[in-house]
């Protein structure tokens, strides 16, 4: 399909995408305010969708001011839609790239001004005729640009948009934002702190590694079509209408003097040398200008806090970042020349080093703050940010100081419940909860079954899932369960007997808690079945091809709170307020409000306050008692055949 | 000789500043950047008993330039 003028999508950049860029705060901090809704309405005349490019999803026309989105599907001869965009990130995050180009493209007073051409925008100046500066590294800023005002993964581009996240580690997002505005020839220096010749070069490489990037797609193209060729049992004038239609998509094809190679297989082998060369370029490149930000921003303080020490957690975390970014590139097996004498290379041998005297310091700290009881929870989410451990990849090293850093901490905060500290501190650490209203809506409590005792993590009074893999459910829905049960709960689908056992007694356990309670609901978190009623919780457990049924504990679910006055890490006492505490406390509340109420008033809401606390107090007793499911309505066949009640008569 | 020497001797002998290598007809050449006056241009050179000889070949530059050097563009991506 031939590329068609789209109005509704024109519309869609100029108010949607306008306002997604222009609400971002940095941007607008930066930019003021509606600059992108501005700058659109002049820099955007045309939307053009439908054209068919396989290496493309779209591309901003400088002279013509159009934006052009691309299909690689060349029968799509349907309107792309705005559906079409919001259902597709990839295709979002490409619209979202296009127009910050238009946004950012320089007006003809910053042309005059800059000395410039046309062709500017971002980092992109046209210096003289014939020759751009800063084209590699504007792609770069515009991805990184286009994450942050939308929140989504960039597309395309990868090492030009790491270097701007490496960036940004080094000198900040406002620099890095700031240096949309352009102007190589002053501003661009000062924002990076480089003398012209230091930036003319910096900006070059990005422009090499640019046009290796474009080219790459080219060479691999040509590479599959001379093996195609060659393996293919193509007749002459097949081969000769392929190549024919390769240089028209592959200009690097004749660049390359590849028609003076005699034959096709020798053509192919110089392409493996080409394609084998550009990588190791791409790679130096990159490696290079990684060198400069690193050297340039960052190495000096890495250094002098390798060797004294004194590492901050907003410092540990920029080291680390950073570290996670090279890694994103490198593989730690390569060996090359470049690599031998690469300063990043050296930082990531030294990195281990740098992070055993933070863990080392961390774990000192926290012990002398826990002594004092300075402890907070701030303190300790600082550390855990800092430290920045993901489940699926961190070090031995690095799980095993996690694990030794939450034993510490909970055995600071002391008391019985360390254990309990421990796990709930443990969970709430690997699923991301420790904001101040995430801790409070986690509790601990236990059940025990066949002399072994389990921790249940409860979220607002409700069970959650708290195996390894925390932040994946892996549990799908069985279909024959689902539509059963209308989707009420979802059950891990395997095929082997044990399950299949345990699939039959969960239905006909299922059938008979609906007779008793059509209100219940039904979860499986891991191996572990809960049954909430209207008036109590039941926890089976699911091993070796039994359903077993568990003893819940009687206590109270233990819960971490902290003061709120310096918000120290306590855990509650498990002992009741008595009432002169609760007065006191009352009391406390109602002067540090600054109410208006006179002291009779004062009195009577204590007085109330005393009351209602009975009250619930009473109440909680009463529904304690009971802990177990009422089964009396089960019917005969379930009786025979369910291991489950045979235990709960065993225990009656 | 290794990229930290070439970079070493095309700052010494004012020859630019190094920027990557490059491939053409099964050749390596080092591609260098040097300002002029407001301006810039690249500078191609074959590494020979190491030393840097500047390409003076007007048909090879011609490819060099065509093929490792960005023009301004309408269209950016």
């Amino acid at each position: 399909m031939e590329k068609v003028e789209n109005k509704e999508v024109e519309q869609y950049i100029k108010n949607t995408i306008a306002s997604m860029i222009d609400s971002n705060k940095l941007f607008e901090k930066v930019y003021g305010r509606n600059f992108a809704k501005r700058r659109l309405a002049q820099n955007l005349k045309k939307v053009y969708t439908n054209e068919y490019k396989l290496d493309r999803l779209g591309y901003y026309h400088n002279i013509n001011k159009s934006i052009t989105l691309c299909t690689k599907n060349k029968n799509d001869d349907s309107n792309l839609t705005i559906e079409d965009i919001e259902n597709d990130n990839k295709l979002l995050f490409s619209i979202i790239h296009e127009s910050v180009h238009a946004t950012l493209k320089r007006t003809p007073f910053e042309r005059i001004k800059y000395g410039i051409g046309n062709v500017s925008t971002g980092l992109l100046e046209e210096l003289s005729k014939g020759k751009t500066l800063g084209r590699g590294l504007n792609e770069g800023l515009t991805n990184w640009i286009s994450s942050k005002v939308s929140g989504l993964d960039h597309t395309g581009y990868n090492d030009l948009t790491t270097l701007f996240k490496e960036l940004e580690i080094a000198i900040g997002e406002e620099n890095v934002m700031k240096l949309g505005k352009g102007n190589i020839k002053k501003n661009i220096g000062n924002i990076l702190q480089m003398q012209p010749k230091e930036l003319v070069t910096f900006l070059a490489k990005g422009d090499s590694l640019f046009l290796f990037g474009e080219q790459t797609w080219q060479l691999y193209e040509i590479n599959f079509v001379l093996e195609e060729c060659l393996n293919a049992n193509l007749s002459e004038q097949e081969i000769e209408e392929k190549i024919k239609k390769l240089k028209a998509d592959c200009p690097v094809y004749d660049k390359q003097n590849m028609d003076d190679i005699p034959t096709l297989a020798e053509r192919k082998q110089k392409i493996d040398e080409i394609i084998n060369s550009s990588e190791e370029s791409r790679s130096a490149l990159t490696t290079d200008l990684e060198n400069t930000i690193y050297e340039k921003y960052l190495q000096k303080d890495f250094e002098r806090m390798s060797v004294e020490g004194n590492i901050s957690d907003g410092d540990f975390k920029k080291f680390k970042d950073l570290k996670s970014l090279i890694m994103t590139r490198i593989d730690s097996s390569q060996e090359s020349e470049q690599n031998e004498q690469s300063s990043i290379i050296t930082f990531l041998k030294q990195f281990p080093d740098f992070e055993k005297k933070y863990m080392e310091e961390v774990s000192k700290i926290t012990q002398e703050e826990l002594a004092k009881g300075t402890f907070s929870l701030e303190k300790f989410r600082s550390k855990i940010e800092a430290l920045n451990y993901k489940n699926d990849n961190m070090t031995g090293i690095e799980s095993s100081f996690l694990d030794k850093y939450i034993k510490q901490v909970a055995l600071g905060l002391g008391g019985k419940n360390t254990k309990q500290t421990e796990i709930l501190l443990d969970y709430l650490v690997r699923t991301n909860n420790l904001e101040d209203n995430d801790i409070s809506q986690f509790s601990i409590t236990t059940a025990t079954y066949n002399g072994k005792t389990i921790p249940i993590i409860l979220k607002d009074g409700v069970p959650v899932s708290r195996k390894g893999d925390y932040f994946e459910n892996k549990h799908t829905a069985s279909d024959k369960i689902s539509d059963k049960f209308e989707d009420e709960f979802e059950f891990t689908l395997e095929t082997d007997e044990d399950s299949q056992n345990i699939i039959k007694e969960f239905n006909q356990l299922v059938s008979q808690v609906k007779l008793g309670c059509p209100n219940a609901q039904i979860t499986i978190l891991d191996r572990e079945i809960y049954i909430q009623t209207d008036t109590e919780l039941t926890l089976l457990v699911i091993e070796k091809g039994e359903i077993l049924p568990t003893k819940l504990s009687k206590d109270k679910p233990y819960k971490m709170e902290f003061q709120e006055e310096n918000k120290s890490l306590i855990p509650v006492k498990q002992n009741k307020p008595t009432r002169f505490s609760k007065i006191t406390s009352r009391l406390k509340q109602i002067f540090s409000q600054k109410t208006n109420l006179n002291i009779s008033q004062i009195f009577s809401s204590i007085q109330e306050q005393d009351l209602q606390y009975v009250k619930n107090k009473q109440n909680q007793f009463r529904e304690n008692l009971k802990y177990k499911v009422d089964f009396n309505k089960e019917d005969n066949s379930y009786q025979q055949d369910s291991k489950f009640i045979k235990s709960q008569d065993e225990e009656r | 000789m290794d990229i930290l020497k070439i970079k070493e001797k095309l700052e010494k002998e004012n020859k630019g500043s190094y920027i990557t290598k490059v491939t053409l007809n099964d050749e390596k050449y080092i591609q260098a950047i040097k300002i002029t006056q407001d301006n810039f241009e690249y500078l191609y050179y074959k590494i020979e008993n190491n030393e840097l000889i500047p390409i003076k070949d007007e048909k090879l530059l011609n490819k060099l330039r065509e093929l490792y050097e960005l023009k301004p563009s309408d269209i950016i991506y």
